[in-house]
């Protein structure tokens, strides 16, 4: 018991003497976070928001899709886009591999698909319950569209911190993408992951508390945002 | 009297089922008309088409002289409707009650207009005004919701059970409003509820509803199957009082039968004598526009509702308990085919 307990004490202050290679992996979380978040949430939420407001041909089926690809496997995701970005994949020639956008590339596809199908889910559920309000109202069609995607505000920002919860705590992407290269492509996750191999658990702990104090701070803020 | 709504082989279904077959109502502008009927009788479907919430499946309504659609301009901010279960917006009261009014642009004087219309269902506007409506009773909430829509002064006002879910107070204060409404603006209001007593004293017409038809509610009542073959030929349905109702042949036993029931004892016609029964006096109810009583009387596992002069009530002395004898003709029973 006595090494975590240490562990704990080592890792309050490697985080407060602002241990360069802890910031670092703190760092490039952030930026492959923000990275992959937003091009998931920029096309998911538009794709998911029409998924759940609009009756179209195929709609179940695609929502079937959407659905099933919130199982995907990140070693699995990571192993396609090696193979796409890879010298020998069709990506090649855009030199991703091993860097924070691969990362990113990768995270996206593990991402998009949890923010459609939650957005899909919050839109079908608040567009179905106010259609009829609104209508009698006298929303037009516009309005209609507009008030709906306001008041799915909540199921969005629910869909977005699942979303950054999962992109922020995931292994095999980073690892298989990203090498889990020192300075460069090293996330909270994979250092964590080394560094337990390693049987330093001082920098894991800290790192693990970042994590969970990035969690804390994205929930006060999506709290906020849902009190307005 | 003009007529706000003209309906015209309206029919209806839901995955493949007819719910609707309505061949021609008219309704007029600036009355109260009550819908009553057994649930699954297509009131509530009846109103998302007069509310323009659905399309039709077959036929037209035309609301003040024109055929419309969902979305069509001339009704959308003439009509409004409240369903049984309203929904509020995840906004302030004042927020939702001010919405209609600002997409209709008349913001002019907004927290006078809001606080006019919480008035109308007894809510202050210190009190609620900026109260969230997820913090609203069930109660409470329908009666904003109703304030939204007497906000924008509707020339049609659609209520489809507003007083079911509420609590008493509630209840009184939203039918009060109602009625407000047609004083005030010469509202046209449709009402679908269950509670008769509002019904027979409030409204100006009523209609009622059985498998997807509408009728002008009189001394017709609806009887439902199954008829039973006697070894005379004759069909019948028996009562658990030991009576039985005998009706002309039917389409199929389970058919529903709409059959004319009076007080008077002696019915006659050129084929058939009156049948009698007996049944007991179970309510009186004024029905403030025509001055007649609405009776109803049970009669062993029928509940009938005839309609009569207070003369006769008082002649009679009808009584909630006295034992009463009505009477039909079998040969004049309507069926309600689906």
């Amino acid at each position: 018991m006595d090494f975590i307990a240490a562990g704990f004490v080592k890792a309050f202050v490697l985080l407060a003497q602002g241990d360069a290679a802890t910031w670092s992996a703190i760092l490039v979380t952030l930026r492959v976070t923000m990275l992959s978040m937003s091009a998931s949430l920029v096309l998911g939420i538009p794709l998911g928001f029409l998924l759940g407001y609009q009756a179209f041909p195929g709609r179940r089926q695609v929502r079937m899709v959407v659905d099933t690809m919130l199982f995907l496997p990140t070693v699995f995701v990571g192993l396609l886009v090696y193979a796409f970005i890879s010298s020998r994949g069709p990506l090649g020639g855009a030199g991703l591999l091993f860097t924070v956008p691969g990362i990113a590339v990768g995270q996206t596809i593990l991402a998009m698909p949890i923010v459609m199908s939650l957005a899909a889910s919050a839109t079908e559920e608040t567009a179905g319950r106010l259609r009829v309000t609104l209508m009698s109202l006298g929303a037009s069609r516009r309005q209609l569209f507009l008030t709906s995607l306001w008041e799915t505000r909540q199921g969005i920002v629910v869909a977005g911190l699942v979303a950054c919860g999962r992109v922020m705590t995931e292994v095999g992407i980073s690892m298989m993408v990203g090498g889990n290269i020192k300075w460069h492509t090293r996330t909270i996750t994979t250092a964590i992951a080394l560094e337990t191999n390693k049987g330093l658990f001082a920098m894991g702990i800290a790192l693990g508390m970042v994590l969970m104090l990035i969690a804390f701070s994205l929930n006060i803020g999506a709290m906020l945002l849902k009190q307005k | 009297m003009d007529f706000i709504y003209q309906i015209r082989g309206l029919k209806q279904r839901y995955n493949g089922s007819p719910v609707l077959n309505i061949d021609r109502l008219d309704i007029d502008q600036g009355i109260i008309t009550g819908i009553m009927g057994p649930n699954g009788s297509g009131k509530t479907t009846l109103l998302r088409l007069l509310a323009f919430i659905d399309s039709p499946w077959q036929g037209e309504v035309r609301c003040n002289g024109r055929a419309a659609t969902p979305f069509s301009e001339h009704i959308r901010r003439i009509v409004t409707f409240l369903p049984q279960t309203p929904s509020l917006l995840l906004r302030s009261v004042y927020k939702n009650i001010s919405y209609g009014l600002k997409i209709r642009g008349m913001t002019e004087r907004l927290d006078e207009q809001v606080e006019k219309a919480l008035s109308m269902v007894g809510l202050s506007m210190s009190t609620f005004g900026h109260r969230r409506s997820v913090a609203l009773s069930g109660g409470e909430a329908q009666r904003v919701a109703l304030a939204a829509r007497l906000a924008i002064k509707p020339k049609v006002l659609l209520l489809d059970e507003p007083t079911a879910n509420v609590d008493t107070e509630s209840a009184l204060r939203i039918k009060q409003a109602v009625h407000r409404a047609k004083a005030r603006w010469n509202t046209t209001v449709i009402v679908v509820s269950h509670d008769s007593q509002w019904i027979y004293e409030g409204c100006d017409r009523i209609l009622q509803m059985y498998q997807g038809r509408a009728w002008d509610a009189g001394n017709k009542n609806v009887v439902p199957g199954p008829w039973q073959h006697a070894s005379d030929g004759s069909w019948f349905r028996p009562l658990t009082n030991g009576h039985k109702i005998m009706v002309s042949p039917p389409p199929s036993p389970d058919t529903t039968a709409m059959i004319a029931f009076s007080l008077e004892k002696s019915l006659k016609d050129g084929q058939s004598q009156a049948c009698l029964l007996d049944g007991t006096v179970s309510r009186l109810i004024l029905e403030k526009k025509t001055g007649r009583i609405a009776v109803s009387i049970t009669v062993g596992d029928v509940v009938l509702t005839l309609k009569t002069s207070a003369a006769t009530v008082e002649q009679e002395s009808l009584y909630p308990g006295k034992q009463i004898t009505v009477s039909y003709l079998p040969g004049h029973t309507q069926w309600i085919v689906p």
